[in-house]
């Protein structure tokens, strides 16, 4: 296992020419989707890992070799100091230099829309664009976000919990914009509260050939409890989300009894073939009184898109016969819980290698003996039929788990865990990982740590229900959430701030880079070249 | 063409106005920014209205999209309304209506002192849209019956983390300052819960004392509480925005907000109030 780390060394001029140098030679074969636009981006990463930028202006740059993080709170706004937890990226794949992102960031001039955050140069650099049509009065935010583009369509989407809630019943909105750099509110494709619809998490896909080629299909996972039976677990999907009137359509996705519901947390992945899969957390037991509960974590496969009369029924469980692999049963939750500022109640994610739709790669959080927080990896190489429990090792206290196979079967691994035993020592250490085939970790990338009780919450959640991770090609995009404390050993893998940060006395810096601003929890990007 | 907004729609629309000096035509402050015939590099000499992040702009620069037909002259000060305000290494924006200043306004305009602190903008729309404001002192907290039970996951039944986890502060009324100006004693409707869809909302706890924004409750006949603590009294409000709660050392000011703006009471003094 190679640990990748920079920090307490030197700013890296000289680690991040090497980076430069290893690219220009081991970077030059790669896959043959790899375009000018693609070359770019890379280019761009190498680039701005090259730069240096003294401590006290907008950034330091200390790169560990082939690694970008990026604070992506923008220097025109280094007065902020809001708790920007909650992260999702979208990386363009027809054009890589463009990349969208999102986070319980509210719009900084107030508009009445959320903003999302635009990168046009492959992630160095963030600007706010509040083009969602969300807002409450004391500001312009969303209770829930997540974006994702077609693959070839440049259309971004995104799936929100929209401001104002009325009496808890939670408003679902699925967006789109064709071009995300412009100032237009995003178009509203669905919008329904009824009972409440909770955690949109949106993916999407351009059909690459055959009659459908072009359309965009849409994936939406929510918490819809306008389902019937209580079978909550829902995929809102479009099978040409780009039509002028895109229609979404409910698939309920369990087959099982409920305690009333499921868990807010429904993923879909999608392979290019479009066969698409999701991973959710079906809950079977829930005591309202405590918040504990009792789920299975149920993987559900179609092998159409989700065309036809029956979507997401081709995995079967053969123990019951019903739609729906339950690869783990009755695994224990606390909806209730938290971990350090951080609450918890169950993460779930998931991939599909590109080169490969039969192997899939599976995370969900459970509550372990001795008040472990336990995190698990599983691998199926049947499309979902059988599952290796805990291919990687379980991790201890960790949460938000991001999954992405890059073009080379590569497995990504991004996750936040908190490390530490007292009260006082506990830090938030965020790492990413490459997995070998064994599952053993054979790079890890330390990108963030910092202390759990700084700076202190200021809503729930803390980091986030959620982290994000994507791939590219070779590469891997990711996002997470934490302390914004500008200190070198916070980030092991070197950083850029676009914000005003003194990194010498560890001080973030108003715009007129004199006035100190308290730290937050801000977002933060990083691009790791495969 | 585009059309020509009245000064109350400027003001409306406008998320940013200030006065400016044009620096530069055809340009932009920061790399990034599409240049074309109508963006302008304009200094902000003095900031007017703002959003907070932006208070302490006076003295840099940011990018204008002027308005079609707008032939700005470098070196011309202006008031400008600025709205779509996209936040990067800079600041652009779309200019949506501006003013002509000559050097001479611009220079008295620079040296006058600058206006009174008013009080925010959503606190007066908050005071202008309450269905009641009182002051007075919370006496108990507690479950509305209709969650007991279930209070632990929130209202409703459903379990989500955006539950409001709502509970109801009994408060009795020392003076009336809007709304039926005999009443002793009202029911608030509030989200305990910390999630972001409501931890701004303010929070109450027994013995705080202060001011009272109030909205009838929205949720009235279903959720409305039968209340737990106390026998329900006859009205219940909610209060949601964290302007909704003033502390009592604000309670003049407000009064006097309420006198002074559009927001005057609409009731007669109470006996409570004649007693205080």
């Amino acid at each position: 296992m190679t640990t990748k780390k920079s920090g307490g060394k030197s700013s890296g001029k000289s680690s991040a020419k090497k980076a430069a140098a290893k690219k220009s030679t081991s970077k030059k074969s790669t896959s043959k989707k790899s375009t000018s636009k693609k070359a770019a981006a890379k280019k761009a990463t190498s680039k701005k890992s090259g730069s240096k930028k003294g401590a006290g202006k907008a950034g330091v740059s200390h790169a560990a070799s082939g690694v970008l993080v990026v604070n992506m709170i923008p220097k025109s706004l280094s007065g902020e100091d809001h708790q920007d937890s909650e992260p999702t990226v979208a990386v363009n794949p027809a054009n890589p230099l463009q990349i969208a992102a999102s986070a319980f960031t509210p719009d900084p001039a107030g508009s009445g829309r959320a903003p999302i955050y635009v990168s046009t140069d492959g992630g160095n650099t963030w600007t706010l664009n509040a083009i969602v049509p969300s807002t409450i009065a004391d500001r312009s935010a969303t209770a829930d976000i997540t974006v994702a583009f077609g693959s070839s369509s440049n259309v971004l989407y995104a799936g929100i919990i929209r401001f104002p809630i009325v009496d808890e019943k939670t408003r679902l909105n699925i967006l789109r914009t064709k071009n995300f750099q412009s100032t237009a509110t995003m178009t509203v494709l669905e919008d329904r509260t009824g009972n409440g619809v909770d955690q949109p998490y949106v993916q999407a896909m351009t059909v690459a050939s055959g009659p459908d080629k072009g359309k965009d299909r849409v994936y939406v996972g929510d918490n819809d409890f306008n389902a019937p039976d209580g079978r909550t677990a829902t995929i809102d999907q479009s099978l040409n989300g780009g039509a002028a009137a895109a229609t979404f359509r409910k698939v309920r996705i369990e087959s099982r009894i409920t305690p009333g519901q499921d868990g807010p947390t429904i993923r879909p992945a999608i392979h290019p073939d479009g066969t698409v899969y999701a991973v959710f957390h079906a809950w079977r037991s829930y005591d309202h009184a405590t918040g504990r509960g009792t789920a299975d974590i149920v993987v559900v496969r179609d092998d159409r898109g989700g065309v036809g009369p029956n979507p997401f029924t081709d995995l079967v469980d053969p123990n019951d016969n019903k739609a729906g692999m339950r690869v783990v049963r009755g695994a224990q939750f606390n909806f209730n819980g938290f971990l350090g500022q951080q609450r918890t109640g169950g993460d779930v994610a998931i991939a599909v290698d590109p080169a490969n739709k039969n192997t899939v790669y599976m995370a969900y959080n459970d509550d372990q003996p001795g008040g472990i927080y336990g995190l698990h990896v599983f691998k199926s190489v049947d499309a979902g039929e059988t599952w290796t429990a805990n291919f990687r090792t379980m991790l201890r206290d960790a949460l938000n788990p991001g999954l992405a196979i890059n073009s080379a079967g590569r497995v990504g691994f991004l996750y936040q865990q908190l490390t530490g035993t007292s009260t006082s020592a506990r830090t938030w250490v965020t790492k990413f990982e490459i997995l070998k085939p064994t599952g053993t970790p054979e790079t890890v990338f330390e990108l963030h740590r910092a202390p759990n009780n700084r700076p202190l919450k200021q809503f729930d959640p803390y980091l986030g229900d959620y982290a994000h991770l994507q791939a590219v090609g070779r590469d891997f995009y990711g996002v997470f959430s934490g302390s914004n404390s500008p200190r070198k050993e916070n980030f092991p893998s070197g950083v850029v701030y676009q914000r005003n940060a003194n990194f010498q006395n560890g001080t973030l810096l108003d715009v007129d880079n004199v006035t100190p601003v308290n730290p937050s929890i801000d977002p933060f990007f990083f691009k790791v070249n495969g | 063409m585009a059309e020509k907004l009245t000064e109350a729609e400027l003001n409306e629309r406008a998320a940013f106005v200030f006065k400016g000096t044009v620096l530069k035509t055809k340009a932009a402050a920061a790399a990034g920014v599409p240049v074309t015939p109508r963006t302008a590099v304009v200094r902000v000499d003095e900031v007017v209205r703002a959003p907070a992040l932006l208070e302490r702009y006076a003295g840099k620069e940011i990018t204008l999209q002027l308005e079609p037909g707008h032939k700005a002259k470098e070196g011309t000060t202006a008031l400008f309304y600025a709205a779509d305000l996209l936040f990067g290494e800079g600041v652009s924006a779309k200019a949506i209506g501006h003013t002509d200043i000559d050097q001479s306004e611009a220079r008295a305009a620079s040296a006058a002192p600058p206006a009174a602190s008013a009080a925010p903008p959503e606190l007066q729309e908050r005071l202008a849209g309450a269905d009641m404001i009182v002051t007075g002192k919370v006496v108990s907290v507690g479950v509305p019956k209709g969650a007991v039970g279930r209070a632990a996951s929130g209202g409703g039944g459903r379990v989500s983390e955006h539950n409001a986890h709502w509970r109801e502060a009994v408060v009795n009324v020392k003076q009336v300052d809007k709304g039926q100006p005999t009443v002793k004693q009202i029911v608030v409707r509030f989200p305990a819960s910390n999630d972001v869809a409501w931890a701004n909302a303010p929070k109450f706890e027994p013995g705080q004392e202060g001011v009272f924004i109030l909205k009838k409750d929205a949720a009235e006949g279903s959720t409305r509480a039968s209340f737990s603590v106390t026998e329900a009294p006859a009205q219940t409000y909610t209060a949601l925005h964290p302007h909704d709660f003033q502390p009592a050392h604000n309670a003049e000011q407000i009064k006097t907000l309420i006198r002074d703006s559009g927001a005057k009471p609409t009731a007669r003094r109470s006996s409570s109030r004649r007693k205080s």
